[in-house]
């Protein structure tokens, strides 16, 4: 005689999506973050384009050769996330890991030049409280520095989990979403540095 | 057997490649015109990208009433171009994974003695 009466589903087969909600999901994410982006630039544009002269008088100039230098460190840190990317698919732990820490160092890199610019910068009275110049400079490239902050923070998470994991392609997902959100923050990059630095 | 998906994957693949083909041939000629409206709108493009900031600016020639002009364009394309690439690439994976076939995540069916364990039990 049957006690229970519990009729376990079957096994149902579903189409695999094509894009992973997860993906999608940080599409959606990074689309509202373009937007806001969006919305800063053309608030620029419109200080930058809108003077005849720019820099204001009596306000600094940024520095370009220090960041040209800054943009192929970000540069290689995308590039190296790539390599580590397809060492993970490859199943080559330790070139993984590697990358994963060399990733990880020049998005740090990256953050630690800027630092020391804003401070150069700051010290030379480029401050949100001096005008409109300051004020955006410091706002959008402050909140891109955010950006980059987060996803240094999301690989040294990541790298921990790696060491943590003994399946690599466990890491698999977490690890692209992150290449996604890095490509962003180098992408992002290359269009601030042309619209804020080089004008 | 064959797995059943969502999606009737029959008529692509590599055996019968002339769907896909033609397909991004019309997209092609699609997005081919697209860019010839857009390339011909742009003098008008140019002169309505603002045309009240221009006005109340001080005309063609100040510099804030351009910097307006391209601020504006620039905000009004960038909602496009953001869901255009969004939709581009969900599009370009839907292809792909029509091209690949039916992938399901489907479970082969329990082993025998998982089975057991799962079916109603008796009471003695």
């Amino acid at each position: 005689m049957l006690t229970t009466h519990q009729v376990l589903p079957e096994p149902r087969e579903r189409a695999l999506p094509a894009v992973s909600n997860a993906r999608l999901g940080l599409l959606v994410f990074l689309a509202a973050e373009t937007m806001l982006f969006a919305g800063l630039i053309g608030g620029y544009m419109v200080l930058r384009y809108g003077t005849t002269t720019w820099p204001p008088p009596g306000q600094p100039y940024l520095p370009i050769a220090i960041t040209w230098a800054n943009t192929f460190v970000l540069l290689a840190s995308a590039l190296t996330m790539q390599l580590a990317v397809r060492s993970v698919r490859l199943g080559r732990r330790p070139s993984a890991l590697r990358l994963l820490v060399l990733t990880t160092a020049l998005g740090a890199g990256f953050l630690a030049i800027q630092g020391n610019e804003w401070i150069q910068l700051l010290r030379h009275g480029l401050t949100v409280a001096h005008g409109t110049y300051g004020a955006s400079f410091l706002f959008l490239i402050g909140l891109h520095a955010l950006h980059v902050l987060a996803a240094v923070l999301w690989m040294i998470g990541l790298t921990a989990y790696l060491l943590r994991q003994r399946f690599l392609a466990a890491a698999l997902p977490a690890l692209d979403l992150g290449r996604i959100y890095w490509f962003f923050a180098a992408g992002l990059w290359l269009v601030l540095f042309k619209v804020v630095y080089l004008g | 057997m064959s797995v059943p998906s969502a999606v009737d994957s029959s008529r692509l693949g590599p055996d019968n490649p002339t769907v896909p083909i033609a397909t991004s041939r019309r997209s092609l000629i699609l997005l081919l015109a697209l860019f010839v409206l857009v390339g011909a709108a742009v003098p008008m493009l140019r002169a309505q990208g603002c045309s009240m900031c221009r006005e109340a600016t001080g005309g063609a020639d100040d510099p804030l009433g351009r910097a307006l002009h391209w601020s504006t364009l620039f905000m009004v394309a960038m909602p496009f171009v953001v869901v255009g690439l969004i939709a581009g690439y969900v599009g370009l994976a839907q292809r792909r994974a029509l091209r690949r076939g039916p992938h399901t995540n489907f479970k082969p069916a329990l082993d025998r003695s998982s089975q057991s364990m799962l079916s109603p039990r008796r009471s003695s």
